[in-house]
């Protein structure tokens, strides 16, 4: 009963989670936002950008190749209420990153839930003020 | 002249005096300050006189339809904002980001944060003009009223028209009339002291017959304005009828859909 209870507490705050960072100027359509997917990898580039701020992130496949993702997020306005900053990511940092990827299976999509790879705690810029 | 011409005469003159003076000792309401939408991204299903979705016509049902089935298999279909171009009259007003309001007597400015919009709706009594250039929010022409009788104007209607295309009515992929003969009436009100509320009828030639929602916007007592340039960060590309998702760093186009071969320039130069 607890398991299942957690199950849908953690469905129900993905679901807010990607409500939250969807794309507040286009829909989301390209993306397979039933089969979200988890990318653990390390920052190449972080551009603090609109419509969406973006993240480059080196990520190793199965087959041991290093591939870049390119993944969008939400925008400047709403991520700077949250204390986001151009300064909040660098090249470098190894994150664990919750992806609605393309459909096309292309190394792209829609981030949220970005969290620390050495702890798994949320990248929370304000918790640090 | 004799004492009745003189005293009707006198009569017209006060009469037609009283107007102009009731203009220029009218207010004008305060609605300064940062507006957020209230509600989803999209509009309710319900409006303000429970209109429920758009009225489609037939064949912009089956246009919808289509969207939907592109959207499936991955391309952005319907959805015009995406690569960046304005969302135009009437879904602006569904202010993905604030908004604010800026009132003078001559022109009222309704700034919109979603891709740097400005409306410009002109009260100063001016008439149609012969020839409107279309734009993606249109010409708007409004008129203020004092509801309630207190000496403050307190609704501004608006007439928008010269609307230009491509347009949808919000990101679901129902899309206007790519004739651009779409007429917006607007209604806005201040309904209390921390809400705005935008009366909105929609006259498009993809709708059976006029479509009113309403919108309300919350005021925001600790605004952050923050520049919005789309053009900085849009993955979203659009050639023909094939949508990528750009991937600079690498030079190419992603593909977005299944089947969709990826984008690769032949002659591009390598550093």
């Amino acid at each position: 009963m607890k398991t299942r209870l957690m199950l849908v507490l953690a469905t129900v705050s993905l679901v807010v989670l990607f409500t939250l960072t969807a794309s507040a100027h286009h829909s989301t359509a390209i993306y397979d936002s039933a089969n979200p997917v988890e990318l653990r990898g390390t920052v190449v580039e972080w551009k603090f950008t609109n419509p969406h701020c973006i993240i480059r992130l080196e990520v190793t496949n199965e087959k041991g190749e290093k591939v870049i993702w390119s993944l969008e997020g939400g925008n400047t306005a709403g991520l700077f209420r949250q204390g986001w900053t151009p300064e909040t990511l660098k090249a470098g940092d190894k994150l664990l990153i919750t992806v609605r990827p393309l459909r096309s299976g292309a190394p792209g999509g829609n981030y949220s839930n970005v969290r620390w790879a050495a702890d798994g705690s949320r990248v929370n810029p304000k918790a640090v003020d | 002249m004799n004492l009745r011409k003189l005293v009707t005469v006198l009569a017209l003159v006060v009469c037609a005096a009283i107007p102009a003076f009731a203009q220029t000792t009218m207010k004008y309401p305060d609605w300064s300050g940062q507006w957020e939408r209230i509600g989803s991204l999209n509009w309710p299903p319900e409006g303000y006189e429970k209109a429920g979705p758009a009225p489609l016509t037939a064949e912009y049902k089956a246009i919808y339809d289509r969207n939907l089935e592109l959207r499936a298999k991955g391309i952005l279909a319907g959805d015009p904002p995406a690569t960046c171009l304005p969302p135009g009259m009437p879904r602006v007003m569904k202010m993905s980001f604030p908004m604010e309001i800026v009132v003078t007597p001559k022109i009222t400015y309704i700034i919109a944060d979603w891709e740097s919009q400005v409306r410009r709706i002109y009260t100063d009594d001016r008439d149609w003009p012969k020839y409107i250039l279309p734009e993606f929010n249109g010409y708007s022409i409004g008129r203020w009223h004092d509801e309630n009788k207190d000496g403050v104007y307190d609704m501004l209607s608006i007439e928008t028209r010269g609307i230009k295309g491509p347009r949808s009515i919000d990101s679901t992929g129902v899309v206007l009339h790519e004739n651009d003969k779409t007429i917006v009436h607007e209604e806005i009100r201040r309904i209390d002291a921390t809400t705005i509320e935008d009366k909105i009828t929609t006259i498009d030639d993809a709708f059976t017959k006029p479509w009113t929602i309403q919108q309300r916007y919350r005021y925001n007592d600790k605004p952050v304005w923050v520049e919005y340039v789309c053009a900085e960060g849009n993955r979203h590309v659009k050639l023909g009828d094939e949508w990528y998702f750009l991937n600079d760093a690498e030079g190419i186009l992603e593909p977005t859909r299944e089947g969709q071969p990826r984008l690769v320039p032949e002659n591009r130069v390598k550093k």
